[in-house]
């Protein structure tokens, strides 16, 4: 499995909370690992895809929304550090992201 | 306004299941301006040049959006979206609602019905019902 060094980590860190902090317009301060999308920022699927489509874009990414999907009824992503970990393995898998044991 | 793509009604079909999806118009404003290749995995080449099209761009953008995820719901499992295309254009006679080759091993024997509502001002909401042979 490809490892990502800890700058890219750090910076697929910001991209996830800063995002989350400008959809939602909350301060990035308040939020944490353990922040509830859903639950505590109303967050959804458009908003997930709004986040997948930055990520696409940065990192000249290809993946398909079948293979999450099915890597997300594995492994749902509710919080924000979920989210954050989701990311990192995107960037890191791709379309792989679907053989790798959650 | 309620658009229906169902043209006939055969009894002979129950509903296997349905979806329902709600989005406020407003938020795929920022797709419309996105530039050509927005959200590849969301929308066809097409369904962005119709949407570019229309009056009003981010109608399309959203009603095309509802339907996808209507349909991910009725489905109760993920697919790629850019196999369900959606040209919206108002009124159920000129929409047109399209599932590709992809996704027909899953969909035989299954007739799709879309339905998009404008229940509240700058609001679009798509159901799609799955109906099989009884």
């Amino acid at each position: 499995m490809p490892e990502l060094d800890k700058q890219k980590e750090d910076e697929i860190r910001r991209l996830v909370y800063d995002f989350f902090a400008e959809e939602c317009d909350i301060d990035a301060s308040k939020l944490s690992d353990s922040t509830n999308i859903i639950e505590e920022l109303e967050g959804d699927s458009l908003m997930l895809l709004s986040l997948l489509e930055i990520v696409r874009k940065k990192y000249g990414l290809k993946i398909e929304l079948k293979v999450l999907g099915k890597h997300l009824m594995k492994k749902p992503a509710n919080t924000i550090g979920q989210v954050k970990e989701l990311t990192l393995k995107i960037v890191r898998l791709g379309d792989n992201i679907v053989n790798v044991d959650v | 306004m309620t658009t229906s793509l169902t043209w006939t009604f055969n009894s002979r079909l129950s509903l296997a299941s349905c979806g329902i999806d709600s989005e406020h118009v407003e938020r795929f404003c920022k797709w419309e301006k996105a530039g050509k290749n927005f959200l590849p995995f969301v929308y066809t080449p097409k369904e962005r040049a119709h949407c570019r099209g229309l009056e009003d761009p981010v109608a399309g953008l959203c009603a095309a959006f509802c339907v996808k995820e209507a349909l991910f719901k009725a489905l109760g499992r993920p697919y790629n979206f850019t196999d369900c295309e959606f040209l919206y254009a108002g009124t159920p006679e000129n929409s047109r609602f399209e599932l590709s080759e992809k996704m027909a091993p899953g969909m035989r024997n299954i007739q799709t019905i879309v339905k998009l509502l404008r229940p509240f001002k700058g609001q679009i909401s798509a159901i799609v019902y799955l109906l099989s042979a009884v």
